[in-house]
């Protein structure tokens, strides 16, 4: 299958018609309809992402954005100029007050950027990733702003930015889906599914989830008692009815239709394939953590993205759930970033050293912040401020962007929205944000809305 | 738009030219699409002071000059090559084809004349052209006719009835229907099968699938933890009302307003859920104005959506870009729904209260309504009686000096939690006689009674020194053994499992297996059953507590054998804390059937005295408002034991009945205009309830404050020319297989071009003037010739019009979700016929990793378990499908049924690798595989095997290549199982054991032949 015959098969399915292409190009902009691009609107530096989505909020403050003055405050009244009028969650009828980082940063790399000590791993490639500290969004709950974080608005049902990644680009191997998900950590707190939706796109967009242990994906086994074997003969049996079928009513649908059975018989043998990591060396599933089956952490989950990259894998997200933290921050932020360091920090050497990484954007970060005010023992959800990393696929190795202010509240300058966040991963993609539409309900949508402006200075 | 004239324009080359253009049809769509985001009716955006979409606007400069292109400013700009003069902008994502930039000349050469929106005007209707007997094929001769094309012949009988009996039912006809017809497929027979199956019960649950897509409706709240709402009542009700054939008007207005009529019946009471299948919150830290005016927002997007085709959500920011539909329009219809009881921010488990119960007979019913009018009239005369400050002063110090003296007193004290007679309770389980002393329970030798109560009004918190109950056993008839539990919940809710209960246990152990309510694991004996005759009490110190996870909010009283008497339960605690408790109580009490927000909910247990020493300008609402309750009921003991008292017998009452989710309204909320959306600010003014002005029919005038009921009539009345068009083109595209305009969900300027607008006019008109009558818009569509159509196009046409726009065939296209499922099962012959449309949703199989436990995404607030269904009750039709809407199920998803967290016209229809695996692999598809591959060996002998499978799954004989086909599988399946037994054993485990071998291998390789069938793409398609 190649890129552009995705758009003719969609088409295909809603209209009856048995035709060849030819009133084709006319339909295309109809709702529900549209094409999908199959190629960038310019040359690419990314083909791939690998968004490593810390679900719950990680704090900065811990992680990222070392803030000696709020140190200093430490549970002194925060400046009130700083915070009046701000939205915020739990704390909003409290009174505010400091919360310092217990925690100790090093100067790392020939960069010199200021890491976390609780990120021992990540230090080491200080120089190949970015770190930006001035992440902002609109949404100062979970739920809504995971949405706006995947989709770009906080009203459910939009497409994900995964959905519109695959939907502008078409998708580069039959044997594995385009976009697919992975989750790892705690239950508790969830990641709604809708996160990785493709709304009003063609469903074929919507991110597959593969579990992160025991069988990878709904109905991917055939029940019990009929052996692969078995399977490719029914197949073929069904193939031929088809065909059949085919030859008195002229349908293109049904040859869509033989050719997506045949699909799921490869993902049948490729998935499992995927999930198999005996054949790799005993340092490289060391270096990740991960045993030799897909064991349900984020390392074993870093592995599996590394091996979906390498087999055309266009958009993998990673959730690792639990960063929640809004008491205990201190022990928390140990036992979080034990969880995701190693892996993640292996993922980014292992695509380097195999040439991967230039054209791989690996993206590390939650749907907030937290805040520098204290909650108790812990930091309540922010939306002023946050810390992310981006690393490889045309982005600018060693280099922090954006600075807050003395207390870590907003962005003294450079501030990072999601929508610049959008803007700035699709034209490293090769699309521009403007240019991504759909149409439906009678507009054009866009993953960026009207909003979006692409960062240059983090660009390689 | 570009795409309709280049598809007609290979038919008409003329047209555009030598035709008279039409506002509607040819310049609107071009002009809406590329211009009035700049220059259209919202004015905040509008650039260079121009709009283009009234010709006012457009002909007040020399924007456009009618009859001189030449003078107009427009066609200058559109056909510039200047990057700063051209229009639209270069760098913007639009522009003009060449053919469009002609049609706008001529338009404007024309006198560019504008018209209103066609969707806009009033339903007239049209004449019937006298081409055909049957009006729906008279319009369509006509269209055809003046385009020059024809339409395909009939389809076969077969295919016109398969397709028949899954456009009324959702279910593929039986062999013998389709033998039937086949043998006389005359219009009477036809008929006949119309009449039938449109008076079916199927039916009407088919509809209601697609009603249920629209209005969002599942089994859950729809956000973060996603918990169980009593919606099942409603989803009966919509069954009902197409199985009754309800006129639309009045299914209307029970739904959104069903508890505003002069007398509310249960029937309209349940309706009136639909405005309760709003998505809710419970996640802790959101903000509770935000989401109100999110809810806000869930009203009037599905408003729009569910009858006026209209995308009003985007006024939510800004007025609406390509609609007359302003953001003061949007808050005004919002206003509509702050009557309704409802919180932002529920507290997790909250059954999202206002719940009304319903009852089977008629004197339960008629109960209940009297215990509902009761209770209002007490609630009302307790808590809006007039208060006397200065004795509120004196109550205020008293209160302080109780709770001093409460602190002072060292020695722990009882705490009746759960007194002799049981206080209100939300769960009451078993029986138990209530006398003067207590609750007297005489269980049968050796065996277990147990009865039980949760979720109390009643204050349970609190740290406890021991829990007891007291008791008075029979002295001539003992027990045996003697347990009480605590029952464990979080957010005062009851857990759903049976982990979450200690039980505390004299006498002996019962033998064998115990019942479901005791969890072995958490069975504490504390010594045999006291001797003493008279009350005595059993107690559980401090040191013998199971650590549970959660404080308990419940418990249960369990006996083997016996006459006891339960006397008061609960538990020692300090003085302070009692008294605590028992103040809470009014807090309890007034919100007892409200809901409230979850932080406020959480401060109950102190909130009294915390709002007291709060000084009165830094109260917050919730503080002063339960100062009043407590003061109110502190004067008012005696409406409080009657409140009491009518709450424990409505109690009792509803234990039996089936909660539903109910509109009910109050003190109507406020509804301000924001700023771009933006509820920090509520700087706009307070909007009371309006209709859109440009759809004012003079409603707005009203002086009385407008109500739900008047929206309703507002939306039925003649003057709305939406609603009527909206639904009968949502029908039309259900059996025709597009609409006659496309976007179903968007009547709007950006809405597609009717391809036959007077049959859409038409068709509004009979709907709307003729009783609203659902069942005869729709047997007009499928008695229409046109609905006969075969669907395969002829090339010409398939070239041509490859959309279908003209309807000159019928739609091809994938069964929907529901349909493949259910097809399944009723092909294998195990679907089980309604006979009882449920309330309950049944549980199928999905798959492991998918969702077990609640906890998952519940935060453990009510540990609900995905309890698959026991064999029989997984065949029941596929809307019964308990629908989380955060999680639906995989398959449905993958069939592209929609999560229903919004408000869904038409479902994609795609075509996938996940289908066919759902199709092959998911066990609900095997296992009607098998039982399709039994019935099979049962009802057939080896000859007529083949064909009888082809007569269940596709109602036709297999030609003969195909009966080769299908007997070399079945020959090779059958190969494979004889070498491997084994796996004939795993395919098809075997329920007797009387099974042989042979026979095994004989079912497994027709269960593998039967499930080819099954995904066959004739099999998965419409004919």
């Amino acid at each position: 299958m190649n890129s552009s015959s995705p758009s003719r098969r969609d088409f295909f399915a809603n209209s009856s018609a048995a035709l060849t292409g030819m009133a084709f190009s006319s339909l295309l902009t109809k709702d529900g309809f549209s094409a999908e691009l199959g190629q960038p609107h310019f040359a690419p530096k990314a083909k791939r992402v690998i968004y490593l989505y810390m679900s719950g909020g990680p704090s900065q403050f811990e992680t990222f954005d070392d803030k000696p003055e709020l140190r200093k405050n430490h549970l002194k009244p925060m400046p009130a100029e700083l915070t009046k009028g701000a939205k915020l969650a739990f704390l909003q009828h409290q009174t505010l007050k400091c919360r310092g980082s217990e925690v100790e940063f090093s100067t790392c790399g020939k960069s010199g950027q200021r890491i976390s000590n609780l990120l021992p791993h990540i230090q080491k490639i200080a120089d190949d990733i970015c770190i930006i500290r001035t992440q902002q969004t609109e949404q100062v709950n979970h739920d809504p702003a995971h949405a706006f974080m995947n989709t770009g608005t906080a009203i459910a049902g939009r497409p994900s930015m995964g959905s519109w990644t695959t939907y502008g680009l078409g998708h580069q191997t039959d044997d594995l889906p385009a976009f697919v998900v992975m989750r790892s950590g705690p239950e508790g707190q969830p990641v709604p599914q809708t996160a990785w939706n493709s709304g009003f796109l063609p469903g074929k967009h919507t991110g597959v989830e593969l579990y992160s242990s025991g069988a990878p994906l709904n109905y991917l086994e055939s029940p019990a008692g009929i052996h692969s074997h078995t399977q490719r003969t029914s197949l073929n049996a069904l193939a031929k009815l088809n065909q059949l079928h085919h030859s008195n009513v002229a349908d293109p649908e049904i040859l869509t239709r033989m050719a997506q059975y045949e699909l799921a018989y490869k993902l049948q043998t490729s998935v499992p394939d995927l999930a198999d990591f005996s054949d790799e060396p005993k340092h490289i599933r060391e270096r990740y953590g991960a045993s030799d089956k897909p064991n349900g952490t984020f390392g074993s989950n870093c592995l599996m993205a590394r091996r979906m990259a390498e087999r055309g894998v266009r958009f993998i997200q990673l959730y690792h759930t639990g960063w929640d933290h809004h008491g205990n921050v201190k022990s928390n932020m140990e036992r979080f970033c034990k969880m995701v360091d190693q892996g993640a920090a292996a993922l980014i050497q292992d695509l380097k050293q195999r040439g991967m990484l230039d054209d791989t954007l690996v993206i590390w970060g939650g749907e907030f912040g937290r805040t520098p005010m204290t909650q108790g023992s812990g930091r309540d959800h922010h939306i002023k401020s946050g810390s992310m990393f981006m690393a490889g696929g045309g982005i600018k190795g060693g280099i922090t962007y954006g600075e807050t202010d003395p207390f870590g509240f907003t962005a003294a300058h450079d501030p990072f929205h999601v929508h610049d966040f959008h803007a700035t991963a699709l034209h490293l993609l090769g699309i521009d944000h403007r240019r991504l539409v759909y149409r439906y309900k009678g507009r054009n949508f866009r993953l960026t809305d009207v909003h979006g402006h692409i960062v240059d200075k983090i660009l390689a | 738009m570009q795409r309709i004239l280049s598809a007609l324009l290979i038919m008409l080359p003329s047209l555009g030219q030598a035709e008279t253009v039409s506002y509607n049809r040819d310049i609107r769509p071009i002009l809406s699409e590329n211009c009035f985001f700049c220059h259209g009716f919202d004015e905040q955006t509008r650039e260079g002071d121009l709009r283009l979409d009234t010709f006012e606007g457009a002909t007040s400069g020399d924007a456009i000059v009618p009859g001189h292109p030449e003078k107009s400013e427009i066609i200058a700009r559109i056909f510039s090559e200047e990057e700063d003069d051209v229009m639209p902008p270069h760098d913007s994502i639009y522009s003009l084809s060449k053919a469009e930039k002609e049609t706008l000349t001529a338009w404007i050469k024309q006198g560019a004349q504008y018209e209103k929106h066609w969707a806009y005007q009033k339903v007239v209707q049209p004449q019937v052209p006298a081409l055909a007997d049957h009006p729906v094929d008279a319009f369509l001769k006509k269209d055809w006719q003046q385009q020059g094309v024809a339409s395909v012949e009939k389809a076969s009988p077969r295919n016109l009835l398969r397709r028949l009996s899954y456009d009324l039912r959702g279910l593929p006809p039986t062999p013998k229907e389709v033998a039937h017809f086949e043998a006389d497929p005359s219009e009477a027979r036809y008929l006949q099968y119309v009449d039938q199956w449109l008076n079916s019960l199927e039916h009407a649950e088919h509809q209601a699938v697609r009603w249920l897509d629209l209005v969002r409706w599942g089994n859950s709240s729809g956000m973060v933890s996603d918990e169980p709402i009593a919606s099942g009542p409603y989803r009966k009700y919509v069954i009902e009302s197409f199985q009754e054939n309800t006129p639309f008007d009045q299914f209307t207005r029970e739904q959104l307003a069903g508890d505003l009529f002069p007398e509310p019946t249960q029937r309209t009471l349940t309706a009136s859920a639909y405005n309760r299948l709003v998505k809710t919150n419970s996640e802790a830290g959101v903000i509770e104005k935000e989401a109100l005016y999110a809810l806000k927002g869930e009203h009037v997007r599905a408003l729009g959506t569910v009858w006026l085709g209209a995308t009003t959500g985007c006024a939510e920011c800004h007025d609406h870009k390509y609609d007359p539909i302003s953001a003061k329009d949007y808050f005004s219809l919002a206003a509509f729904f702050d009557d309704l009881i409802e919180v932002g921010v529920y507290q997790p488990g909250d059954r999202r209260a206002p719940i009304y119960y319903l009852h089977d007979d008629e004197q339960s019913i008629a109960q209940e309504a009297e215990f509902t009018r009761q209770i209002d009239e007490v609630r009302k005369k307790l808590y809006e009686s007039p208060i006397d400050q200065k004795q509120l002063q004196s109550w205020t110090k008293d209160v302080f000096a109780q709770e001093k003296n409460s602190k002072k007193e060292k020695e722990p004290q009882d705490w009746d939690w759960f007194p002799a007679e049981l206080p209100p309770a939300k769960i009451i389980l078993g029986d138990f006689e209530q006398t003067e002393q207590g609750r007297k329970v005489t269980a049968p030798d050796g065996q277990l009674s147990r009865h039980f109560a949760a979720e109390v009004l009643s204050a349970g918190s609190g740290k406890a020194d021991s829990f007891y109950a007291d008791v008075i056993i029979d002295p001539d008839h003992r027990p045996t053994f003697l347990a009480f539990q605590t029952v464990n919940g979080a957010y005062e809710r009851l857990g759903w499992h049976r982990d979450y209960q200690v039980t505390y246990y004299w006498g002996k152990k019962p033998e064998g297996k115990l019942p479901e309510y005791i969890a072995p694991k958490k069975l504490v004996h504390l010594g045999d059953i006291p001797e003493e005759t008279g009350r005595v009490r059993l107690d559980v110190p401090a040191k013998k507590f199971k650590k549970a996870r959660y404080r308990p909010v419940g418990m249960g009283w369990i006996q083997q054998g016996g006459t006891v008497t339960w006397l008061a339960s609960g538990f020692r605690t300090d003085a302070h804390r009692v008294f605590s408790n028992r103040l809470s109580e009014s807090a309890l009490r007034y919100f007892w059937e409200l809901p409230v927000n979850r932080d406020d909910r959480k401060e109950f247990p102190n909130l009294l005295i915390r709002s007291l020493r709060t000084a009165p300008e830094k109260r917050r609402e919730i503080h002063t408002q339960i100062i009043e309750i407590a003061f109110r009921e502190f004067q008012q003991p005696e409406l409080v034991q009657q409140l009491n008292q009518l709450y424990r017998e409505a109690y009792h009452l509803r234990r039996k009945g089936t909660p539903t989710l109910v509109s009910k309204t109050t003190t109507p909320k406020k509804t301000h205009l924001l700023n771009r959306g933006n509820f920090m600010e509520e700087i706009g003014p307070v909007l009371k309830p309006a209709v859109p002005e440009v759809f004012d029919n003079g409603i707005n005038g009203s002086k009385e404050r407008l109500n739900r009921l008047d929206l309703a009539n507002w939306i039925l009345s003649p003057d709305n020319p939406l609603t009527a068009r909206v639904f009968v083109n949502r029908l039309w595209h259900q059996f025709y297989g597009r609409g006659i305009s496309e976007t179903l969900e968007d009547a709007g300027n950006q809405g597609d071009w009717p391809s036959n607008l007077d049959l859409l006019n038409w068709l509004a008109f009979e709907f709307q003037q003729k009783g609203w009558d659902i069942k005869k818009i729709i047997r007009l569509l499928v008695t229409a010739e046109s609905y006969q159509l075969s669907s395969i196009p002829d090339s010409l046409l398939a070239q041509n019009d490859p959309t279908n726009r003209l309807h000159t065939r019928q739609g091809r296209y994938r069964h929907r979700a529901e349909e493949l499922r259910d097809s399944a099962l009723a092909a294998a012959g195990i679907l089980r016929p309604t006979q009882e449309i449920p309330v309950q949703s049944f549980f199928p199989h999905q798959p492991k990793a998918y969702w077990e436990k609640s906890h998952k995404i519940m935060y453990g607030s009510r540990y609900q378990i995905w309890e698959t269904n026991r064999k029989e009750s997984q065949h029941q039709r596929s809307l019964y499908t308990y629908w989380k809407r955060q999680n639906a199920h995989p398959s449905m998803l993958a069939l592209d049924a929609p999560t229903r967290q919004e408000c869904t016209t038409r479902r994609a229809v795609t075509n996938t690798p996940a289908q066919a695996l759902a199709l092959l692999n998911d066990p609900i598809f095997v296992e009607a595989s098998r039982a399709l591959a039994e019935r099979l060996l049962r009802e057939t002998t080896e000859e007529n095997r083949i064909e009888h499978l082809y007569q269940l799954t596709l109602q036709r004989d297999p030609s003969d290549i195909e009966k080769t086909e299908v007997q070399n599988l079945h020959q090779e399946l059958l190969t494979r199982f004889q070498q491997h037994p084994e796996e004939a054993k795993k395919l098809c485990p075997s329920q007797r054991s009387s099974r042989s071998e042979t026979e095994t291998v004989q079912l497994a390789a027709w269960t593998g032949t039967c499930r080819i069938l099954l995904n066959l793409h004739e099999f998965l398609t419409r004919s």
